[in-house]
């Protein structure tokens, strides 16, 4: 039964960690795209 | 002359030992003849054909050679994170900046990893040999052998092994769950084509990716940071020699190391057990799990997507790169010539191995 209930925390940590690293890594690739994209356009602005 | 003789290895032989010369040559003919993972079961066969010859004492703890590439190689946490700065400087993290929802399904493609973590515990392993079973579903050689150092190194011949052998068999284990889980109209699905992605966002990538994972798992952090060094050396464009080095001569040295003191581990005694082959049947489990969530969770995720996945994606989320992606172009093409899911695949498949070491790290964190 111990066995079980480490294995199920090892399950909700694991699956947890790895949604998490996914999902932050999603969040700072569309932030830096949106950042990268703005900082673009002012400088196409200031060239114009 | 008696003494002579006994002191010769003839005497020695076992029949463990016949068996396993057996599965040695079985290695390299499948390594020449069929291809399957030639750079590593070439050395692997050989290291089980040569730990297998009495009185050698390749494995010797302490003087062994072959214990010496073991201990400094594997116990040392060496030899894999190199081969991750490789992996790092061949790895393209391209398609997968440019469509970042395809990284989810290289989470969703962990669960057959917990699958077969509580298959093991159900048969009897304890909770570090579940765990360094349960990594094979991952597809990653490298991680599995690091995960089982760790955790249960008198498994790591058979883990490593599996992982090896499942990932060769890619080609013939993931098709039939594919076939079986899509139907012919989603496989026909086209997917936009991906934008192009700037240098400056595949060279900051690398950075915030070691930064973001090595703060939630830092028990991943030795692979975790030679993969993204090794990205790094690729996209900066500025140290070409050590991303070459990097990608081949280092690559290719560590792999020997690696193949040798893998095999080194295979002696009959420690091999011929009956688990080894549940090790086996449940790195299967693992990978046929891997395979099917990935492609359900593309599936779930078309539910509410206005642009829809072609579910035949997330099976490339099992790691296995590019040979897990190459799949899903293989069956995505049966379905439509045209249609072309490779670049497509590579997103949840470089994914896979993001996912994968955090997974281990998970384990190595609290499978103790």
């Amino acid at each position: 039964m111990i066995k079980w209930m480490i294995g199920l925390k090892i399950c909700a940590f694991g699956l947890g960690a790895v949604f998490l690293c996914l999902a932050a890594l999603i969040t700072f690739i569309y932030l830096f795209g949106i950042i990268l994209k703005s900082i673009e356009k002012n400088s196409v602005k200031k060239a114009g | 002359m008696t003494s002579l003789i006994l002191n010769t290895g003839i005497v020695n032989l076992s029949l463990g030992n016949f068996v396993m010369w057996l599965i040695a040559f079985l290695f390299i003919y499948l390594a020449i003849e069929k291809n399957y993972e030639p750079l590593l079961l070439v050395p692997i066969g050989f290291g089980i054909l040569a730990v297998n010859l009495p009185l050698t004492f390749l494995m010797k703890e302490g003087s062994g050679l072959l214990w010496k590439f073991y201990h400094y190689g594997l116990e040392w946490e060496v030899i894999p994170p190199l081969i991750f700065l490789g992996l790092g400087a061949l790895t393209d993290f391209g398609p997968m900046i440019s469509n970042p929802k395809t990284l989810i399904l290289g989470a969703g493609a962990q669960f057959g990893v917990y699958a077969a973590f509580f298959g093991a515990i159900l048969i009897g392993f304890d909770i570090p040999e579940a765990c360094s079973i349960g990594i094979i579903g991952g597809a990653d050689g490298p991680t599995t052998i690091f995960t089982t150092v760790h955790l249960a190194p008198h498994l790591l011949g058979a883990t490593a092994v599996a992982a090896y052998s499942y990932m060769s068999l890619v080609p013939i284990i993931q098709p039939p769950i594919m076939r079986l889980l899509t139907s012919k109209e989603e496989r026909k699905i086209r997917m936009k084509q991906l934008r192009p992605v700037s240098k400056k966002e595949k060279i900051i990538f690398p950075l915030i990716t070691v930064v973001v994972i090595c703060l939630i798992v830092p028990a991943s952090a030795p692979l975790m940071v030679m993969f993204m060094l090794g990205n790094l050396f690729k996209e900066c464009g500025v140290v070409k020699r050590l991303s070459d080095t990097a990608a081949n001569e280092l690559m290719n040295i560590v792999t020997i190391l690696l193949g040798i003191s893998v095999g080194g581990t295979m002696s009959a005694e420690h091999f011929l057990k009956p688990q080894v082959i549940f090790v086996f049947l449940m790195g299967l489990v693992a990978f046929a799990f891997s395979t099917a969530a990935g492609i359900l969770l593309a599936k779930f995720i078309n539910i509410f997507a206005t642009e829809k996945i072609n579910p035949l994606i997330g099976s490339a989320g099992v790691s296995a790169v590019p040979m897990a992606a190459r799949v899903s172009q293989m069956e995505g093409a049966k379905a439509d010539p045209k249609n072309f899911l490779l670049m497509h695949a590579m997103g949840p498949n470089v994914a896979g191995v993001i996912g994968t070491v955090v997974a281990a790290g998970v384990f190595l964190s609290l499978g103790n």
